[in-house]
């Protein structure tokens, strides 16, 4: 009987042991791979049009796409959007353009990645007032979820165009093209203080890291098995609002119909300050965005 | 899970009528040869069968099952693989073996593809999809690798697409010489009502006649958001 009482208070010592290891893990920020169906990011599919299932109403027109990068993380709370990058996808075409948006950009007093403290839809539609467009998809994604999903695919990599040495982030790298982890391309992403610019800068990079891993899924889409892999993964990993698996693979197909490489990043000038406002030339910027989704007068 | 094989006659139903024609002819020139004289030589089973191994079309069979799931772990029952084979033996059936003896795409050929992709697989990547560029050919024979079989179910552990990718061969004599065609065709399958329909395809086709190559490709992207 005491035999069987020690045995047992040594499982249940283990167990706790275990747990509590765990929980810690997961409050110092760190990934725990332990449930299946963890949520790495959110999709949403905004503006419905009635009596159509279509964003804009008619097949082959252009729709926009907001991804987010949100700040949560334990100890953190809030959920501002730090990375903020919409899409314009143009089907007919077979083009897109990413605009990069500082995440301090003032839009109506504030500061635009306030919206997300809301919800993605809000900052959804802060970011399309600012630039003028209905924006039909936002995925948002926080610290946690972002290196699930860059371990998911096995990494990235990633074109570091300057050395990178800051201790806040966790970025060390040379310039070059480095295959990162989710933690390092997570470091890659935040890293600010490197750059006299520093969140425009930032914000630059952020879109190069998302151009670079669509060039990767990109080689992965490249058959129905990667498709089916992909699709896979964010159906035990996303929160779907508005759309389904099947929606997500038209999208993927649509956006992979696009050349990663053809894909303009432009980073939104602003102007200096606490709350950026808008630089010269945004307004002419908008407006070749928002006619048909691809900036033609910008390179 | 075991090899899934979908039994078919090897003969088509045109293959099968000219030998059976040709089978009637002989034995009718036998009967009417009772003249006293030596009888002609009978045609041979060798020769029949010479001839209709001119026409070898391909059976498809399941090579490797490739199951994803966004929900639940799944197992691919071998009817459904069934179910999938046989939807791609009917595009093989239609966009490659009809054109080859007819002249023509199979009758049902369109219908085997989703609305959306109609106008496309019928008009411009029909030279990638089809064999109809090829034209009637008095004889070919063709082989296909085993079939690679990806399957994906959603949250709830249904089937929403199931995917075959195989590469297939074929050999035909013409007056210009022995054309060699090759065709490596991924097609991806969503359940339409009680049948599979072709929701997306990549196709590479090759044709060699006398060292010099044609290669057409096709890829249906998606035109429309969901």
């Amino acid at each position: 009987m005491k035999r069987v009482f020690i045995a047992l208070t040594a499982v249940v010592a283990t167990a706790l042991l275990a747990i509590g290891g765990l929980f810690a893990a997961w409050l110092s920020g760190m990934h725990v791979p332990i449930a299946s169906g963890a949520t790495y990011l959110r999709v949403e599919k905004l503006n419905p049009v009635a009596g159509a299932d279509r964003v804009m109403g008619a097949p082959g027109a252009p729709f926009f796409i907001l991804l987010v990068g949100n700040d949560s993380r334990p100890g953190v709370g809030g959920a501002r959007g730090d990375a903020l990058h919409i899409l314009g996808v143009n089907p007919a075409k077979h083009q897109a353009t990413m605009l990069d948006i500082p995440r301090d950009t003032c839009w109506n007093g504030d500061k635009i990645n306030v919206g997300n403290t809301q919800s993605p839809r809000a900052q959804a539609q802060d970011v399309g007032g600012l630039v003028g467009v209905p924006v039909s998809y936002v995925i948002d994604v926080d610290f946690a979820g972002f290196t699930s999903l860059v371990d998911g695919v096995g990494g990235v990599d990633v074109n570091v165009t300057q050395n990178m040495h800051d201790s806040y982030s966790g970025a060390y790298f040379t310039p070059g093209v480095h295959h990162m982890s989710g933690d390092r391309a997570l470091a890659f992403s935040r890293d600010r203080h490197d750059f006299p610019q520093s969140d425009i800068i930032r914000t630059g990079n952020q879109g190069s890291l998302l151009l670079d891993s669509m060039r990767q899924l990109d080689r992965q889409m490249q058959s129905a098995s990667g498709e089916f892999k992909l699709l896979a993964l964010l159906g035990r990993h996303a929160q779907l609002d508005g759309i389904g698996i099947k929606d997500l693979y038209h999208l993927g197909r649509i956006a992979f119909s696009i050349n990663p490489n053809s894909i303009k990043n432009i980073t939104i000038p602003v102007t200096n300050g606490q709350c950026l406002g808008l630089g010269g030339g945004a307004g002419a910027l908008f407006a070749d965005f928002r006619d048909d989704g691809v900036v033609e007068s910008a390179g | 899970m075991g090899a899934v094989v979908l039994r078919r006659p090897r003969l088509s139903r045109p293959a099968a009528c000219v030998s059976a024609a040709g089978l009637s002819l002989t034995l009718g020139l036998a009967a009417c040869s009772g003249t006293g004289k030596k009888a002609a030589p009978p045609t041979t089973d060798k020769k029949v069968d010479a001839k209709v191994a001119m026409v070898k079309t391909a059976t498809l069979r399941i090579g490797s099952v490739d199951p994803e799931s966004a929900g639940p772990d799944i197992r691919v029952q071998a009817v459904t693989a069934s179910q999938v084979l046989s939807a791609a033996q009917k595009y093989l059936d239609a966009a490659i073996h009809a054109p080859l003896k007819t002249g023509r795409v199979g009758a049902d050929y369109a219908a085997l593809f989703d609305p959306a992709l109609r106008a496309t697989a019928t008009r411009s990547d029909a030279a990638a999809l089809t064999d109809a560029v090829v034209g009637k050919v008095g004889s070919f024979t063709e082989s296909a690798q085993p079939v690679a079989l990806s399957v994906l179910a959603d949250t709830n552990g249904h089937f929403i697409y199931a995917a075959t990718k195989f590469n297939l061969t074929e050999n035909i004599p013409t007056g210009a010489g022995r054309l060699n065609v090759g065709h490596s065709i991924e097609l991806t399958f969503e359940p339409a009502g009680n049948h599979w329909q072709i929701a997306a395809y990549r196709v590479v086709t090759s044709r060699v006649v006398k060292g010099h190559t044609t290669t057409t490709t096709a890829k249906s992207g998606g035109s429309t958001a969901p």
